[in-house]
Order: C-alpha cells, then structure tokens, then sequence
C-alpha cells in the first residue's frame, strides 16, 4: 500500500511544513545523486542509488515533480550513463506536478537519435511524450520539431508510437503531399496497419483532397490502448494537484482546464466536448520572415474579426480556418464560405460531415438520441438552409439511415433533412427515400402520419422553387455548350453536383401520385382524423400552385377521395378549404387555357375530372341534389319509398343542412328570424361563414354558382 | 402439407388477433411480446412464441389461428438469420400478404453485425413482407417497435374498417432499380 502511505505522508507534510520540507530535501538529494557527473552508476549493491530511486518514484507517485526536477531528470537519462533497468524506472517516474517543460521534451526528442541509447529507451521516452503531450507547457517548440519526429517512421520499433505522438501533434500545415507518399510507401511495405491509417485518416481530416486513399471511417479505436496503468497514475496526480490548487487559489484554477479543454491539438480530445470543432486560423508553425510577409496580401484570420461589419469590410482577405467545419459554428461565417473561391473547401467540408454524421448516429453505439447528433444535425440542416442546395452526404447518410430507422430517433431533424433532399429520377427516389418513410407511415400513429405529410409538402415545396429551376438552368447550359453526357454538373452549386440526365416533370408528377395514394389510404385508417385532412388539404395546396407558380407544365387534381371526404365530412374548416382548393385549381385550368394551344392534351384529360368535382360541390351544397348523379340511385330511391322521412337526403349536403355548417346556420337563423326566402337565407349563411374566415365556400360560391356571381 | 401453418384453417374467436413470434434464443422475443401486451388495444390480443417452424403437431386442437406472424432477426447472432430462412418456408402463402413481418434488431451497430443487412433485405424482398428495425433495449423504443407491430396487426386481423394489408401494399410503387448504397 504504497499510495495511501504516501497519502498519509502527504497530508501530515500539509499539515507541519517541517515534514514537508524534509520530503522535498529528500527528493533534491535524490535528483542531485542522478545529476552529479561523479555518482557511481552501479546498480547491484549501490545502496544510495536504490535510496534516490526509490525516493523520486514515491514522491512522483505522490504529487509528481517540477518542472526543474524533469528537466534535470530527463538530462541525466539521455546521457546514457546509467543501466537500463535504472532509465527505465527513472522515465516511468517523470510523472509532471501540473506540466512539462518543453525543453525536456526537446532534450527526449534528441536522445532518439543518440547512439549510447538502447532502443528500448527510446521508445520508451516516446510512449511517455504520448502521455503527456497533454501536459507540455509550450506545444509551439515541439510541435518544430514535427518534421525530425516524422523522419522516425522509418524505424521499425519506434513507429507505432511515433505514430500516436504525431497522430496528437499534426495541424493543418503539416500535411504535405511528400509525408502523405511517406506513409503511403511505409504502407506498402509494412500492409495496412492501424496506426499508419490513424495518421492518414486525421491528414485527410484537415485536406482530403491530398489523400486519396479509402480509409474505414467510424473505425474509433486506432490504437490499442497501451500504458493505461501509467496514464492512470499520471491522470491521478494532475487530479489530487488539481484539487491541491482549487483550495489555494480557486481563481487560477479556473483558466486552467478552460485553456486546456480550447486546446486544438487533440482532435480525440476535442471530439468529447463538442461536435463543430474550435475556431483556429494562424498556422502558430508558420515561421515566415519578416521581408516575406510583408510581401504578403494582408490576410486576417478569422478570429481576429469581431462583428458582422468587420467580417464585411475583409471578406476578401481571411484566412479560412484549420479546420473547416469550425465555420459552421456561426451563421455569419457561412457567407465566407459561399463566397471563397477555394475549391477545396466542398471536399473538406464533405469529407467531416460524411465522417461526423457516421460516427455520431450510424455508428453510435448506445440505443437512443445522441446528443451530439442532434446538434450536428442541426448544424446541417442550417447550413443546407443557408446554401439553398442539399449537402451530397447527407443523401447518402439518409438513403443508409432511413432503412434502418425506427422514425423515432432525431424526427424532426431527419425530416428536416429529408426536405432539403435534391431532385432525382423517381425510381431512385422511390427505393431510396420514399418506400422507407411509406412503412413507416402505415405502421405509425397520426402524429406521425401529419409529420410525414409536411415533410413531403416541404420537400415538393423545395424541389419546385429551388431544385428543379436550378436543373433546368444546367441543362439549358449544357445545350448551349453542346456536350452529350448522361450526367449533368450543377453549376451554381458549391458542392458542384453531378445529377443523370432526368425528366424532372416525371419525378414531380409520380410523387404526388404517391403522396396522393398514401393520403387516400391513411384517411381511410385514420378514419378522417381532422389533423391527418389538413395537412392532406395543406398539401394540394401547394400542388395547386404548379402552373402559375412554378411554371410546371401538367396539372395535379387530388383524388376523389380526398375531395369527397373534405365535402361530406363534419368539419366546416375542410369544407371551405376544399371548395377554395376548386377554386385555385379553376383559376389554373383558366391560366392555362388562355396562354398557349400546347397544354390541350393535359386539359383534356384533366377538365373532365375537374368539372366532375365542381358539379360535385355545386350539387352538394347549392342544388340539393347530392345524391342525383351517384351511381346509386336506384337504391336511393327505393329508400325513399319506404322511408319517407328519407326524401330529403338529397338535400342533405346543401349549405342550410350540411352538417359541418350547421353551427354557423343555426346562429344566423337565431339572428335574423325575419329572412324568410331560401335565397336570402344562404346569402345571409355566406356573409356570416365569410365573417368566420371560412371564406372558400364564399368564393366558391361567387365563382361557379349563378345567382351568387360576381357582376 | 399439413406442416404448413395456415391462417384459415380454424375458426377464430371473435375480436381476438393471435401474433406468433419466431427468433431464435437471445432474440429477446419475450420482452418484445410482453410490450406488445402492456399497450392497451381494441381487441383481444394473443401472443405465441416458437423458436422455429414448423410448431409441433396440435393433438388436441387447442392452438388457436394464428393471424400474424412476426420473424425476429438479430445482426449480431448468425443462428438467428438462419432459422428465420428455414422457418419462413412453413407459412401458407396468405401470410405473405401483409400478414407477417421481419424484425431486425441491432441494426445501428454496423460495427457488431454478422449477418449482412442486404441478406435480410433480399429476404424481406423476396417474400415481399415488410422488414422493421428497432431494439428493445430501452422501453422507448421497445414501446415503439410494438405499437407498429400493433398497427399492423390491427389491419391484417381486420380490426380496421375497409382497410386491408392488400390496401396499404396497393401504394407501394416497385422498381427494379438498384444502387450501391
């Protein structure tokens, strides 16, 4: 129980600083016997230097050492004087009180090269850099020494560690094209090793565009979790200071592990504490001469701005950040984004995107919300937001994700993204998007059901205004510039999309049918649910605006289904909204009619059908004849035969007896007791309905009805 | 033939719906049964469980018509896959109009899966039946997967008026269209 002794000690050196102070005596006595030239480095029978080591490992062991004290330490081992069993001990012990002096980290760095030094030395003072890398006071002159760590791959003990070392240390600056064909050549050599790929996936990181190679994303645990022991300790010790320090100085404290935790070194690190990575621009590698830089365009990097205006006033001269996907933490920097002129930047982006998204959700490996998702997600789905163009990997993430989803997990934001989805061939998007969400639509509740519905007016929505102009806009150009392909590259895009050749009137066309078959159906299920009709309603408005709006050449009617349960249901909402649909839909067919001969085909086929349900509405409501055009008619008349009270069923649907009016009906007729004619009756009725903001059944009344139209 | 499990055979009860679900041991087809019967519906429901088909013989005819039948599939458990193929041969063919469906659980691990998720597609394709994925790890999402259980069940058993599994299947456009994900 040597911790708890030295717990003991501890707290009873806190208590009476004669104790404390003998402790530290002891340990300089120690520390001096390794850095005296004249100690005898005998390790069989040399008391004394079982005396110093013993000291240093437990007082290490119990609050770790200066900064002086591993310097001094670090000194004495690389000059190879003492026996290996000696260094080796000694280097397990360089556990730091609360950092590491870079210059013994300097002074580690040049022992490897040192010939006096075994190699298992060396590798040993690597796998302690990897340790506390965490925990060296100046990260700057370390990371200098970037490129002589790197020239160690070559050694075949020393590379899986060096590996880790510079897996920790790299920043955007130091991948380069000829350490990129480094690896590649070691990875030829040596086959794919876990470690290699490590360091390839985090130089992809910061530029995929240089690495080319398929890594295996998702793929956490690079490498194997060695030293965990001697982490610990070390973990330990800065915890139990920590503590030490908070009740000294609380203040101080505080900025301590606020600094480390912006550290940007450690993309493992940062990735626990947040999704968007920190801001960070100056390459602090970057030792350009003075003469040279003031060659230089002034560039400002981006943390310097402050405020939109400044942003404004350099928005020519910054400096994209290390990382890319920081921009995403701030909707004003998006602008920097669509306007720089880097084509690198849509692969970076891409590229942490694709890996995030998997990493997060698909490959997460508790069951339910990772909160990191939902704010990646929703990140992206402002960005799409922002750019007005769906993100390339989010197709692909959600044509793998929806297959798998149980539509409960990040609803609204899958659905979000599912809106922003970009216009594709219908087959495609049938097997891809639509025939998951059509399973889950019909195993779900109503909720689920509106969801799905607005989901899918959104994305018509998208796909109408935004998608298919911008389609049309590559073909045009691709006819004018005269070249033959199947695929067609989106121009006024940042993520320069390819799409095939496709007829989008189809895409367009198919999916309202769809839509128009699941809303047919999930009425029936729903039994009319009121929620579940008005977003079918809210749907077909939309459709309605095709030709006028969107300058889509076809025309879309709901089926008769939808019109009729609207019609003859007991909600008076549905029955103004539908009649003011009719009313769109007329003004459509009349839009189309007077501009060109060239939709003739579309409006014989669709007037039919058309005036089928305007006679349908008039017969209804206006005529008292609901039932005479009904394919029924025989049995209703037997009915009414036999049952006499059943003679007025015909006029069952008219706007005096419908029953989703009867509310307002009765109201007015309490009102004006005086109107004794039907006619000023229902002129009456339509005035109060107007009043009620139900003012579809008034247009439509003032459109297709004779004694109501407008002079 | 008479090994076959078939739907029209007996004489039901009257609103009462019979689910059969077939998996595998460590499938957790119990716990999912048991969520199934915590919800509250509008009919009878009954739940059997089998490890494979065909069931043994039904001597004295108390087994009564099973409506539905719900195959459980683990990612993770090869043996599991396997069953699901051999048992799905024993279904008369009325099942496969809407009237079973293929559980997939731990299908968001990528990283721990031993059977391959297009090998269960392809048998969900083949059989035209519908394939679900969820787990029953938290009750959340153990309530999820068996409220769209339910609601399958509840069309198929005919509890829903005018809607039949032929309806629902009716909407659904079919393409032979294949990309690699």
């Amino acid at each position: 129980m040597p911790l708890t002794e030295n717990d003991q000690q501890k707290q009873q050196a806190s208590k009476s600083g004669n104790g404390k102070k003998k402790t530290l005596v002891a340990l300089r006595n120690a520390i001096t016997y390794f850095t005296d030239a004249r100690s005898s480095a005998k390790y069989r029978g040399n008391l004394n230097l079982h005396l110093a080591l013993e000291n240093i490992e437990q007082s290490s062991r119990s609050s770790g050492l200066t900064p002086p004290h591993i310097l001094k330490l670090v000194k004495s081992i690389t000059t190879g004087k003492w026996t290996e069993i000696v260094s080796s001990r000694l280097i397990r012990s360089l556990i730091p009180a609360a950092h590491v002096p870079h210059n013994a980290v300097v002074f580690a760095v040049s022992s490897l090269s040192a010939k006096n030094i075994s190699d298992n030395m060396k590798c040993l003072f690597v796998r302690w850099m990897v340790l506390i890398y965490e925990y060296v006071d100046n990260k700057d002159t370390l990371h200098s020494l970037y490129g002589i760590l790197f020239l160690f791959l070559d050694s075949d003990i020393l590379c899986v560690h060096i590996c880790r070392l510079l897996y920790l240390m790299t920043q955007r600056g130091d991948v380069k094209q000829y350490r990129v064909r480094k690896l590649l050549d070691i990875q030829s050599k040596v086959g794919v090793q876990p470690h290699i790929m490590a360091l390839l996936s985090v130089y992809k990181l910061y530029s995929p565009n240089m690495v080319t190679v398929s890594s295996r994303i998702g793929n956490q645990s690079y490498f194997k979790q060695s030293d965990q022991k001697w982490a610990q300790i070390i973990h330990l010790v800065q915890e139990k200071n920590k503590r030490l320090n908070e009740d000294e100085d609380e203040a101080e404290d505080a900025n301590e592990p606020s600094s480390r935790a912006l550290d940007v070194h450690q993309p493992r690190k940062r990735r626990k504490l947040d999704v968007i990575p920190v801001l960070e621009t100056i390459d602090r590698n970057e030792r350009v001469p003075q003469s040279v830089k003031s060659l230089r365009k002034r560039m400002v990097p981006l943390e310097q701005i402050e405020n939109f205006k400044q942003l404004l006033q350099n928005i020519d001269v910054v400096v994209l950040p290390n990382r890319i996907a920081s921009i995403l933490q701030s909707p004003h920097l998006y602008h920097v984004l669509t306007l720089f002129p880097d084509k690198t930047i849509a692969p970076r982006l891409s590229y942490w995107i694709h890996v995030s998204l998997y990493r997060e959700i698909i490959a997460y490996p508790k069951s339910g919300e990772n909160p990191k998702a939902t704010a990646l997600l929703q990140v992206i789905t402002d960005f799409t937001d922002h750019l007005q163009e769906s993100i390339p990997v989010c197709e692909w993430f959600l044509n793998q994700y929806l297959h798998t989803w149980n539509g409960l997990d990040y609803r609204i934001h899958i659905l979000n993204l599912i809106t922003r989805m970009p216009i594709c061939s219908f087959e495609k998007m049938n097997d891809l998007l639509l025939e998951p969400l059509r399973k889950l639509y019909f195993c779900s509740g109503v909720y689920f059901k509106c969801l799905l519905l607005w989901c899918f007016t959104e994305l018509l929505r998208n796909l109408m205004s935004v998608e298919v102009p911008r389609h049309r806009r590559a073909v045009a150009k691709q006819q004018e510039t005269n070249i033959a392909e199947s695929t067609i590259l989106l121009n006024d895009t940042i993520f320069g999309q390819q799409t095939e050749q496709i007829s989008t009137d189809n895409t367009i066309v198919e999916f309202i049918n769809f839509v128009d078959n699941i809303c047919v159906v999930g009425l029936q299920v729903e039994k009319n649910n009121a929620l579940l009709m008005s977003y079918v309603l809210d749907f077909f408005h939309v459709t309605s605006g095709l030709y006028s709006r969107h300058g889509f050449k076809f025309l879309q009617l709901p089926s008769s289904p939808i019109v009729k349960r609207a019609l003859y249901g007991n909600s008076a909402v549905f029955v103004s909204k539908i009649n003011e649909l009719l009313c769109r839909y007329s003004d459509e067919v009349n839009l189309m009619k007077e501009s060109q001969a060239e939709y003739v085909d579309i409006l014989k086929e669709k007037i039919p059908i058309m005036n089928n349900y305007v006679l349908c509405v008039c017969n209804a409501l206006w005529q008292s004849k609901a039932f005479k055009n009904a394919k029924f008619q025989s049995t209703l008349s037997a009915i009414e035969t036999y049952l006499p009270s059943s003679r007025r069923a015909n006029a069952s649907f008219s706007v005096l007896l419908h029953p989703a009016l009867q509310m307002f009906v009765k109201k007015q007729q309490e009102l004006n007791q005086t109107h004794s004619t039907p006619r000023t009756r229902e002129l009456a009725i339509l005035n109060s309905l107007k009043s009620h903001d139900l003012d579809g059944i008034y247009t439509f009344a003032t459109t297709f009805v004779g004694r109501y139209a407008r002079k | 033939m008479s090994k076959l499990l078939s739907t029209f055979n007996k004489v039901s009860a009257p609103n009462t719906a019979t689910v059969l679900l077939v998996g595998a041991e460590g499938t957790s087809k119990h716990k999912l049964a048991e969520a199934m019967l915590n919800i509250d519906t509008d009919f009878n429901l009954n739940m059997l469980t089998a490890s494979s088909l065909p069931l043994p013989k039904d001597e004295s005819d108390s087994r009564p018509p099973v409506n539905f039948v719900v195959f459980v599939i683990d990612l993770s458990n090869v043996l599991s896959m396997t069953i699901v193929e051999s048992s799905v041969k024993y279904l008369d063919v009325d099942y496969f109009l809407g009237r079973c469906c293929f559980v997939v659980m731990k299908a968001e691990d990528p990283d721990n899966q031993n059977v391959e998720m297009m090998a269960v597609t392809g048998l969900s394709d083949v059989y035209q039946s519908p394939m679900l994925c969820g787990d029953v790890k938290t009750i959340r999402n153990c309530q999820c997967l068996a409220r769209k259980l339910l609601s399958m069940v509840e069309i198929a058993g005919g509890f829903k008026f005018g809607v039949t599994p032929l309806l629902i299947d009716a909407t659904r456009n079919t393409f032979n269209f294949e990309e690699e994900l």
